[in-house]
């Protein structure tokens, strides 16, 4: 199966769900802004791609609610329009996307692997073997499966590519990790007499615990970025978008309103203020906590991973 | 089995690439920052995949996107929007800055490059070293003549500043007063280009101006510590500007005088071949604007107010002297100390001389000195005479 065949194939295999009604001169105006002429995507490719790709999230609406124009336009235009048609029609086997994507992408790919690993076997490995599943040789039921079909065009190509690798790379460390000689493992002795914390100490710990997962959640993302993960201020700032003065700004509150809040705790426990205070200056190698563990609060929602295949 | 380590919990590459592009809804990113702020791995992936994001520059083939403008462009154009006004209040301080240097600049750099270096600016020790060194000292104020003669063509006025300054309706105002201390920017070049000595550096045909300049005045510095070293007797510190008017007045009062004594130049002369008394007009006679110039001679006849002899005359080891400023001496002696005449005339003195009786005049003998009633005279500016026998005591004629 070629390419071409395939691309003529796209609502056999399907993106998401059956496409939906686009108004005609909105799509007339898309195309018009887009370059996927320059590229050899046909308007009929074009409305195809479109309608599949909106779908779905139906405009970000209610399945009840009918869509405007306006509403429709709002939507297109607040996604990455190029590269979400690029993107599917890669993935639907069009042999001119893919020379784009090859010529806009593939060096891109790979400077990002290397840059993610820190090594440039590793980091060659690892885009190849994007490459070869974003070309689509990875197969589901007969048919040819591409992770650019779960590409919907909120963020940018490169983001989402860089976005992939890293997660493939930190899967694969994840996965390998504990896959080390036994020689090499120095374990632990076992402690053979635990001794029973003190009741200030316990106090201590239940008095941290719940005042960290009260914490709202940027401030636990800044405190696991930088006290667990050990990012820099900057790094962090660049995450979340924010100076890095900022961050810097936002940390030194939550530790300041973090050791109040265990201070309230240890005095709501029945400790008056001065035990509390001496309480709090207790060595935390006393302490039995695990702040990964805390900072570590399951979200209610979950979210549905689709891009591994 | 923690739930939060299975792979089917975690956001997708989308989602965790709109989190960090900003492309997401407020919920949908609280959802997003509320998960990895609990998952490493999450985390892990953000914070690799920005710092590859960080290293990897942009293709330069990237599709624009239609929908809107990437974050960093946007920041950026932000950030060099709100820094605009700070970089125009600067450029706009250091234009000012620089015209308002250039306006003065002009004429205080010419002299700097045609004034000599001055060399002797460590005070002498003693006296001697001064009167030993005070000839060295000399040719100083003279070297800027030369330096201004062996330059043809003196340096200009910038051409912007002075167009840009004379549309100003002062400036020309300025130029027009003949007393008024104009600009440097208005002087002509040639006079700019003048080392401090007055008339030598003005071309033939232009008039004579007693104007400070900036050489001038540096060298009437150089002539004060000279003086001041010299002398050591000095009672009164002068201001330049009182020396310099003085100056104007006696080299007035002074080419007066000389158009006056040139047809008795001869008979004095003549006098002074008889030996009756030493020819005290000869130096005032010959006194004219360059000799307000240090000249070692001059240097060995100050008096004790600091200025040079004008005129001065002798009978029997006594001498009396009037300097520059009209101030009257008397010395008892060769090895005497020149003493000041308190006041008894009217006017500016201008001359000091010798009259003897007719019948002195008359003697065949010319080197014998004259007889003892022989009395000094001196003239002011009006032609008054005063006559005195001891040169301190004085009566008008």
């Amino acid at each position: 199966m070629t390419p071409a065949q395939s691309v003529r194939d796209t609502a056999a295999t399907g993106f998401d769900a059956a496409p939906c009604v686009v108004h005609a001169a909105l799509l007339d105006e898309l195309w018009q802004e887009c370059d996927a002429a320059a590229w050899g995507l046909t308007r009929a490719e074009f409305d195809r791609i479109l309608g599949s790709a909106a779908a779905a999230p139906h405009f970000g609406l209610r399945p009840e609610e009918a869509a405007t124009r306006q509403q429709q336009a709002a939507w297109f235009r607040a996604l990455k329009l190029n590269d979400l048609l690029l993107a599917r029609a890669c993935a639907a086997g069009d042999k001119h996307a893919w020379e784009r994507f090859v010529a806009l992408y593939k060096q891109s790919l790979l400077r990002a692997a290397i840059a993610i690993t820190g090594n440039e076997t590793v980091g060659r490995d690892l885009a190849d073997q994007l490459y070869a599943e974003l070309y689509g040789l990875t197969e589901r039921d007969g048919q040819r499966r591409s992770p650019l079909e779960s590409y919907k065009g909120r963020g940018s190509l490169i983001g989402w590519l860089r976005t992939t690798l890293a997660q493939r790379h930190v899967d694969h460390f994840r996965s390998t990790r504990h896959e080390e000689p036994l020689a090499d493992y120095d374990a632990p002795a076992t402690d053979p007499a635990p001794v029973t914390p003190s009741t200030e100490l316990q106090l201590l710990g239940s008095a941290v615990e719940a005042a960290l997962r009260a914490q709202p959640a940027d401030v636990r993302f800044l405190l696991a970025s930088y006290y667990i993960d050990g990012h820099t201020l900057a790094e962090i700032a660049h995450t979340i978008g924010v100076h890095e003065a900022t961050v810097s700004r936002k940390l030194h509150r939550a530790v300041d309103a973090l050791r109040k809040q265990v201070l309230r705790n240890i005095e709501r426990s029945g400790l008056s203020r001065r035990a509390a205070k001496e309480a709090l200056g207790a060595d935390p190698r006393d302490l039995d906590i695990n702040l990964k563990k805390l900072l570590q609060n399951p979200p209610p929602e979950t979210f549905q991973e689709k891009a591994a295949l | 089995m923690n739930r939060a380590l299975q792979s089917d919990l975690h956001p997708d590459a989308e989602s965790l690439n709109a989190f960090m592009e900003e492309a997401l809804a407020i919920p949908e990113r609280a959802r997003i920052l509320d998960h990895i702020a609990g998952c490493s791995r999450c985390r892990q992936i953000v914070f690799l995949s920005q710092q590859a994001s960080a290293d990897v520059a942009q293709p330069v083939a990237v599709p624009a996107s239609i929908s809107r403008p990437e974050a960093w462009y946007r920041n950026w154009s932000l950030n060099w929007r709100l820094a605009w006004a700070p970089a125009a209040a600067f450029a706009l301080i250091v234009a000012l800055a620089v015209f308002v240097h250039l306006r003065r600049v002009p004429g205080a750099g010419e002299v700097a490059r045609v004034a000599p270096p001055v060399q002797h600016q460590v005070p002498l020790s003693s006296p001697l070293e001064a009167a030993s060194e005070t000839p060295a000292h000399q040719p100083a104020p003279v070297a800027p003549l030369k330096s201004a003669k062996k330059n043809p063509a003196p340096p200009r006025v910038p051409e912007p500043a002075r167009e840009l300054l004379s549309e100003t309706p002062s400036s020309g105002a300025m130029a027009s007063e003949p007393g008024a201390a104009r600009p440097d920017y208005a002087e002509p070049p040639v006079a700019a280009a003048s080392p401090g000595v007055f008339g030598q550096g003005a071309p033939a045909n232009t008039p004579l101006q007693l104007r400070p300049e900036p050489a001038e005045a540096a060298w009437q510095a150089q002539r004060e510590q000279a003086d001041a070293e010299v002398s050591r007797a000095s009672k009164a510190a002068r201001t330049t500007q009182a020396r310099l008017s003085a100056k104007m007045e006696q080299s007035q009062a002074s080419r007066t005088l000389a158009e006056k004594a040139a047809p008795a130049r001869g008979s004095e002369a003549k006098s002074a071949l008889e030996g009756s008394f030493e020819p005290a007009p000869a130096r005032s006679l010959t006194y004219d604007l360059d000799s307000l110039a240090v000249t070692p001679k001059a240097e060995a006849a100050t008096l004790p107010g600091g200025l040079a002899v004008l005129s001065s005359a002798t009978i029997h080891h006594r001498a009396v002297a009037i300097d520059l400023a009209g101030a009257l001496f008397v010395k008892e002696g060769l090895a005497g100390t020149w003493e000041p005449v308190v006041r008894q005339w009217t006017g500016r003195l201008v001359q000091v001389r010798v009259e003897k009786p007719q019948d002195a005049s008359k003697s065949a003998n010319a080197t014998a000195p004259p007889p003892a009633t022989a009395t000094f005279a001196i003239v002011n500016a009006g032609d008054q005479v005063w006559t005195s026998e001891d040169g301190r005591t004085w009566k008008a004629r």
